[in-house]
């Protein structure tokens, strides 16, 4: 373990998957670390409360206005483009609500999908704030449990120990 | 070891079997590749010739101006309706059984749209004019009618090609993560790119989940409507045989019929090439025989209806194109047709006993996209062939341009689907591990 190491900037606990986390989030919690330092990083998603962190960015909202903006393209192009380029046809409208409907419909979706894609590949790139690098052991199964701290932070040797006692398999320091 | 912790036990060995396809190339593989090359390229050749020498190398003429390549356009665009139904429309039901089929099907939508996508260009005279299609200021004069079907087609396949690209790479975000580890070579830095720097924590599943779960029931959507526009198509015209006003629902029946068999037999083909009995069971082809069944009975009823209501009215411009096909000249293609995807598959997918054999299911899958690609042949064909005025009554058969065309598309398709199968897994792997370790892919 490299525990000495002066640039340490976390530590990382491995654990049984078959583990409940949220006594040992608990008492990290009640050392003093705050909930945004805690990372828990796993190859499958975790399921219960308290695991992740809460949503600041509502992507159905962001979705249900991409969508408005879609209806709003849709009708430029099969409504209002068809008035500033009429197309005389005998017996039809110029511009056709109908057609006008089921072109928004299409472009509403194609406007919610790409940007919820979008908002959720952003998410993705910026989903953890503690740098660490790739841990093979969590893509066979185990769960770590990574702490943001320096290491000439107070609470540095506390977690550390903490994550022993809760029954960490491995304990290594970033 | 308890139940629970046997189940995670089961990681590695899910992460070697469903990454070992992509690690192993045998020489069987080139040699596949090489020849559906040869095959595409055939029909990449037949295309230059026809470009080259006019669209009368068809054998499209008056009345018939719409024939096998249109056929095939639809037949794609159906097959393309196998991953949006069984990733999503299992998704919304929360049937769980699907993890190990989604990929596969999913791969299937987004080939089978391009090659859609390319048998409208077959279609056009002049292809290079294809920009025509796209409303854009120009000095032409001239405006894309958005009143016309086919321009809600084009809006509606470009919607449904985009989602259901970003439907398949949504999932694969986290194997590809896996693969960025495992695997070498050029692979791994594109496995990098496309893993958008994947660790695994809490907030990236979150945000995969719920843009998961947001996109799910508007694919769907689109799903529907992409296949109700493509039946307007035919629908919105006045022409004998297919203005109908469930001609949309059918379509999407159809269509969801064909994907799903297309999807058997590509369960059907990787099980035994990547030896993944223990993923794709046999209680997975049990699965899809009850939807095959399902799908075959509800065309079935749409097509019956559809059919009784034209006999019962006797219009003779409605009644020539029924007669064509009972007993006229396509009576041959149209009794095989129902032969293939009404009459067998009701016959064998209701033995419970058959729907767990992968080999029978296979051959039903084939049956009935062979009926549902003769079907839409039909479609076009006979009532293009009878139109009101009798002496203006033709027949069609396909060129060999356009055969050799069609099946460079065909040989594209697999090709493609051959060249994917070994860069993204063909099981998604961590929806396989959470199958298993919620314990209901099994159940």
């Amino acid at each position: 373990m490299a525990v000495h190491d002066p640039k340490a900037h976390g530590i990382l606990g491995l654990f049984d998957p078959t583990m409940p986390l949220l006594p040992v989030l608990q008492r990290l919690r009640q050392a003093g670390v705050e909930g945004d330092a805690v990372e828990i990083v796993s190859a499958l998603p975790m399921p219960g409360e308290g695991t992740s962190k809460p949503v600041h960015l509502h992507l159905y909202l962001i979705t249900v206005l991409a969508g408005l903006v879609g209806i709003a393209v849709g009708i430029f192009f099969a409504g209002a483009t068809a008035a500033f380029y009429p197309l005389m046809t005998g017996g039809k409208a110029i511009v056709a609500r109908p057609v006008v409907g089921i072109v928004s419909y299409e472009t509403m979706m194609l406007l919610g999908i790409v940007v919820t894609f979008l908002v959720m590949v952003k998410r993705i790139l910026f989903g953890y704030r503690i740098p660490f690098e790739h841990e093979p052991q969590v893509e066979e199964g185990l769960v770590a449990l990574v702490v943001a701290l320096d290491r000439q932070h107070p609470l540095f040797e506390v977690t550390k120990r903490l994550l022993q006692d809760a029954g960490a398999q491995e304990v290594r320091v970033l | 070891m308890d139940q629970a912790e046997n189940r995670w036990a089961e990681i590695p060995k899910i992460n070697r079997d469903l990454l070992a396809p992509l690690q192993t190339v045998p020489r069987s593989y080139f040699f596949l590749v090489a020849l559906l090359a040869c095959v595409v390229a055939a029909g990449g050749g037949a295309w230059l010739y026809q470009i080259q020498t006019g669209i009368g190398q068809t054998h499209l003429h008056p009345p018939i101006f719409w024939a096998v390549y249109i056929a095939s356009f639809v037949y794609w665009i159906g097959v393309s309706h196998s991953g949006t139904f069984i990733s999503g429309v299992l998704r919304l039901c929360k049937a769980e059984w699907r993890y190990p089929v989604t990929r596969i099907a999913e791969l299937m939508t987004v080939i089978s749209v391009m090659i859609a996508a390319l048998c409208v260009f077959f279609h056009l005279g002049r292809v290079w004019r294809w920009y025509y299609l796209l409303p854009y200021p120009n000095q032409r004069t001239i405006w894309p009618d958005f009143r016309s079907p086919l321009m809600w087609d084009a809006t509606a396949i470009f919607t449904y090609a985009t989602a259901s690209a970003l439907y398949l790479y949504l999932p694969l975000i986290p194997d590809f993560a896996l693969a960025r580890e495992r695997i070498g070579g050029w692979r791994r830095s594109v496995y990098r790119i496309l893993s958008l720097g994947w660790r695994g924590t809490q907030t990236q599943w979150q945000a995969l989940e719920t843009a998961h779960r947001i996109i799910t029931p508007l694919i769907v959507m689109v799903m529907v409507s992409v296949h109700s526009i493509v039946g307007w198509d035919f629908g919105m015209s006045l022409v004998p045989g297919w203005h109908s006003s469930i001609i949309a629902p059918y379509f999407v029946v159809g269509a969801v019929h064909s994907g799903l068999g297309m999807v058997v037999i590509g369960m059907y083909v990787l099980r035994r090439v990547y030896h993944l009995e223990e993923y794709i069971r046999s209680e997975h082809f049990d699965k899809m025989g009850k939807l095959l069944l399902v799908t075959t009975l509800t065309l079935a009823y749409l097509y019956f209806a559809d059919q009784l209501t034209v006999w019962y009215g006797k219009i003779p411009d409605h009644m020539a194109v029924m007669n064509a096909m009972l007993v006229g000249p396509f009576a041959v293609p149209w009794w095989s047709m129902v032969a293939m995807i009404f009459v067998i598959p009701l016959a064998t997918l209701t033995l419970p006993s058959f729907r767990q054999w992968p080999a029978g299911m296979m051959v039903v899958g084939l049956l009935i996209n062979l009926g549902m690609y003769i079907e839409r042949v039909l479609i076009l064909v006979p009532p293009l062939a009878h139109p009101r005025l009798s002496y203006n009554w033709s027949s069609y058969f396909p060129s060999w341009v356009e055969l050799t065309i069609l099946l460079g598309a065909l040989a594209l398709a697999v090709l493609l689907y051959v060249l994917a199968a070994k860069f993204v897994p063909v099981i998604s792997i961590w929806e396989e591990k959470r199958g298993r370790i919620h314990g209901r892919a099994r159940s």
